[in-house]
């Protein structure tokens, strides 16, 4: 108990005169302010209408996964690029399971949850024996046997992927976007407070200190491969879990939705939210999720160039896309704590000076 | 001829030839926020060599780094001088170090393993010496074809040396050269690194924590310890026994 | 020779020179800057658009292939000093993820000057006659083509390395770039050099892939990731490593093409992959220390 106190309040004071280049752990224990925003957030999406719970649920089941990817990332300073992959994994159980005895809701998820961890084990076994940008040769090569073995797999006859039989309980329908969104955000909410109990307390100052200095950390008797395979199998595991939901809001699942490329957008949206924090992927998750939306929006507002409007409507997949390249390349040159940190150095900033303001006024 | 080590006892830099090199107040902070020296004041006249002696952890390696420049990629902020020929260097990277004549000899990696010591000599051109002259360390000569991953500890100070001087410097920077070395190869290139030095006029600042090769090498003596100069004197007037005794801290 | 070799032979050679020709790049920016670069794909569409480009205007191949090279050279040394000379001394995975995003970036400025549609070249010279070798094995003169390209590009690329001042400066900065840099070597420019030459590369096995099959700028980009295998088998700081590598891998996949599939070619070299991490780490001709640390 205090132990954990005293790592907090070190982890907050330390940052601010001599911050060294790289990543921080803040503590993570959610602020008033904090539930307010969520409050407003969830309120928001469930007075909206169909489009807006989908999109609320769709951000809430890539925050799960991109959540899992940040504890790999910016605790163990590990890359995967087989995150889709293992999506895949949780979505193909799902959709196999619905139809089963197995299928009452959450089995399937926890039986995702399980096969997610296995697979992690399977994968990061050789991939976490020697530097880091192995597991990302490992995870690519995941990612490809993946989509394969899913292609075989579907056959011809389930060519169009497999369908995931509604969740029910009882009489009562769960797939309706309502219930969806709510059952997602509900997971995302134990997701976020187990991680950050995780993060809290031993495990996460051991990941915490392997991430400044290996060499220190395995001194100090840490071992190495151990943690970061622990860190890999949690990570998967809650990634397959988010698999699973996302087979619940598709209804279907086919190996082409799961490419290396939803791996690296999911990779994006970390990084782009920031590392070191569990608020950054849930924010990289929302902005990526939402950007598309922005341009399409933006398309409209070129209503009156019709040449350009419909420029911007023809490229609007490629332009996403490019606009997420550079965001990345941006926050890796400019900003390395993403999104987030931009948002709390600002904060911070506008904290200090009108704390100055108030001073001087007090002066006078 | 100059003369070595006459004037400047005590460190009076108000010498009438003037330093060649002066440091004021280096500290040198690191990536992960840890310090290197604390405010480390010392100078070296043209041709003068200088041992630098202290524990691990006094901040000597990061006194030679702050002279020698660090690569931006480090990320390593400098505080404090370090000027040569009237150029401010603190702070900048090795190009410009070299440039104005600083060569480093670091503690460790200090030949390129991959490459053959030949290959060595061709990389040292600005003295614009024939990479095919003799050595100025003889036993590399039968060494040239040989990878100098291959070579042994003592070879490879050996040729580290050799392509330091054969870049001509003015000031030659030598990081703990008699760690892992049998005493008799450390008397054998203390004793000929100074005959070189002597020889070309290069000045010399040397770490060491073997004080005896530390003697044996040097005109001048600076002692650190927690990252500052807590003694200097020529060598002449300090016994190995004094300066162990020193830099231990068990005197004063 | 039984036709089924010969076929084996002749199209796992081309295959390979192309995975080859990705790989040296590859070997030349990890070596240089200890960058995996994931863009190299990037700039194999780069490549085969600018080749494209220049002799849709009525330019000969030679034409072609100068321009590839000179304006990939110029492309990798900016992106070095823009993006990757900035992020010197960060960990692999900044580095790598830079990467990623930066492939993205110039695949959709390729789509969006370009367009996605199937890249179109008219044929630079006869590319279908066949010089028969021996028994039932002969080479289509585009084979040749891609074959002697990918050795004259490995020879420079050696006798550069090994025989020329800047090779030295180029090595020396592989082996230890702050020892280089307190020899007085430019390790910024040499880096530089080495990313032009890693660009160029790549953009040269873009253009070979386009002659060869005539694909969009997303099926070059997939290739870009495809010649990983190789390059791992080979080993990731190997230059012959690549060359190896590549044409045992373009071998394997044009077997595995003749007796189980085409489907089969990719997946087959991934799970090499895999199982070489568990066996050979550091790849057939790669440094034991690149998988250590």
């Amino acid at each position: 108990m205090l132990d954990s106190q005293a790592t907090t309040s070190r982890a907050d004071g330390g940052g601010d005169a001599s911050e060294p280049r790289g990543w921080r752990m803040v503590p993570s224990g959610p602020g008033l302010g904090t539930l307010v925003f969520v409050a407003i957030a969830m309120a928001t999406v469930l007075a909206g209408g169909p489009y807006a719970l989908y999109t609320g649920t769709l951000i809430c089941i890539y925050a799960i996964v991109t959540v899992s990817q940040e504890w790999i990332l910016g605790r163990a300073g590990l890359v995967s690029l087989g995150s889709a992959a293992i999506m895949a994994i949780g979505a193909y159980t799902t959709a196999r399971l619905s139809e089963t005895s197995w299928g009452l809701f959450p089995v399937p998820l926890l039986v995702s949850f399980v096969f997610g961890g296995i697979v992690g084990l399977l994968i990061g076994v050789p991939g976490l024996r020697f530097k880091g940008l192995y597991l990302m040769l490992t995870t690519l090569a995941l990612q490809f046997i993946v989509m394969f073995a899913g292609q075989k797999y579907q056959g011809v006859e389930h060519e169009a992927g497999f369908l995931v039989t509604p969740p029910t309980w009882g009489s009562l329908p769960l797939n309706t976007p309502k219930a969806l969104f709510i059952i997602t955000a509900v997971v995302l909410g134990l997701v976020l407070f187990a991680l950050s109990g995780i993060y809290r307390g031993v495990p996460g100052r051991v990941w915490n200190a392997m991430r400044q200095d290996e060499a220190a950390a395995s001194v100090l008797g840490a071992h190495l491969v151990r943690w970061k395979l622990a860190a890999f199998i949690g990570s998967s595991a809650i990634t397959a879990v988010g698999g699973s939901l996302y087979a619940y809001q598709a209804g279907q699942v086919s190996y082409n939705s799961f490419s290396l490329e939803l791996s690296l957008t999911l990779l994006v949206m970390v990084f782009i939210g920031g590392l070191g924090t569990l608020a950054g992927p849930v924010i990289g998750a929302a902005v990526i999720v939402l950007l598309p939306i922005l341009l399409d929006d933006l398309a409209d507002a070129f209503a009156g160039l019709p040449d350009v409007a419909n420029w911007l409507f023809i490229n609007q997949a490629t332009l996403a896309n490019g606009l997420y390249g550079l965001l990345l390349l941006l926050v890796l040159l400019f900003e390395r704590d993403g999104i987030f940190g931009l948002g709390r150095r600002l904060g911070r900033g506008a904290l200090g000076m009108g704390r100055r303001l108030t001073t001087t006024r007090g002066e006078n | 001829m100059w003369r070595r080590g006459g004037t400047s006892a005590g460190g009076s830099h108000e010498a009438a030839d003037g330093p060649l090199l002066d440091v004021r107040d280096l500290s040198v902070v690191y990536a992960n926020g840890a310090h290197g020296g604390n405010g480390v004041d010392l100078s070296v006249r043209a041709g003068e060599i200088v041992a630098v002696l202290g524990r691990n952890g006094a901040g000597k390696t990061s006194l030679l780094r702050g002279i020698a420049g660090f690569l931006p990629s480090e990320h390593i902020v400098v505080h404090g001088h370090v000027v040569i020929n009237g150029v401010d260097l603190a702070g900048r990277d090795p190009m410009r170090s070299f440039r104005q004549g600083i060569v480093m000899v670091p503690e460790r990696d200090k030949v390129f393993a991959a490459l053959t010591v030949v290959e060595h000599l061709r990389l040292a051109t600005r003295g614009g010496q024939d990479p095919n002259s003799p050595c100025m360390f003889g036993a590399l000569d039968r060494l040239r074809g040989r990878q100098a991953g291959l070579l042994s500890g003592g070879e490879r100070q050996m040729l580290a040396l050799e392509t330091a001087f054969r870049n001509d410097p003015k000031l030659l920077l030598v990081d703990e050269a008699s760690l892992g070395l049998a005493p008799v190869i450390v008397k054998e290139l203390m004793s000929r690194l100074r005959e070189i030095a002597t020889e070309r006029n290069t000045a010399v600042i040397a770490v060491e924590q073997d004080a005896s090769a530390a003697l044996r090498l040097a005109d001048r003596l600076y002692v650190m310890n927690h990252g500052r100069v807590v003694w200097e004197g020529l060598a002449q007037d300090a016994t190995a026994a004094d300066l162990a005794a020193e830099y231990l801290g068990t005197v004063r | 020779m039984n036709a089924d070799i010969a076929n084996i032979i002749g199209n796992g050679l081309v295959t390979g020179c192309i995975y080859a020709l990705i790989g040296v790049g590859f070997v030349v920016v990890f070596r240089a800057t200890g960058v995996v670069s994931f863009a190299q794909g990037a700039f194999m569409v780069l490549g085969a658009l600018i080749f494209a480009t220049v002799t849709r205007n009525g330019q000969d191949l030679s034409v072609g292939l100068i321009a590839v090279v000179l304006v990939m050279f110029l492309i990798g040394g900016l992106i070095y000093r823009l993006v990757f000379a900035r992020l010197a001394g960060s960990e692999v995975f900044v580095t790598s993820i830079a990467t990623v995003g930066l492939g993205i970036v110039l695949q959709v400025v390729a789509l969006l000057v370009w367009g996605p549609e199937v890249i179109v070249v008219p044929a630079p010279f006869d590319f279908r006659s066949q010089v028969h070798v021996v028994g039932a094995l002969s080479f289509s003169a585009l084979d040749l083509f891609v074959m002697g390209l990918t050795v004259v590009v490995f020879a420079l690329i050696v006798v550069g390395l090994q025989r020329t001042p800047t090779g030295l400066r180029m090595r020396a900065v592989a082996n230890n770039p702050r020892l280089a840099a307190y020899g007085g070597v430019n390790v910024v420019r040499t880096s530089t050099l080495a990313w032009g030459i890693g660009a160029a590369t790549a953009g040269l096995a873009g253009v070979v892939f386009l002659l060869g099959s005539q694909p969009d700028p997303v099926s070059v980009f997939s290739l870009g990731l495809a010649a990983f295998p190789a390059i791992l088998l080979g080993g990731l700081d190997s230059i012959p490593g690549s060359l190896v590598g590549g044409i045992l891998i373009g071998l394997l996949q044009a077997s595995v093409g003749v007796y189980i599939g085409g489907a089969w070619q990719d997946v087959v070299s991934y799970c090499v992959l895999l199982g070489l991490l568990l066996i050979r780490p550091q790849g057939i001709l790669g440094s034991v220390g690149v998988a250590r640390l």
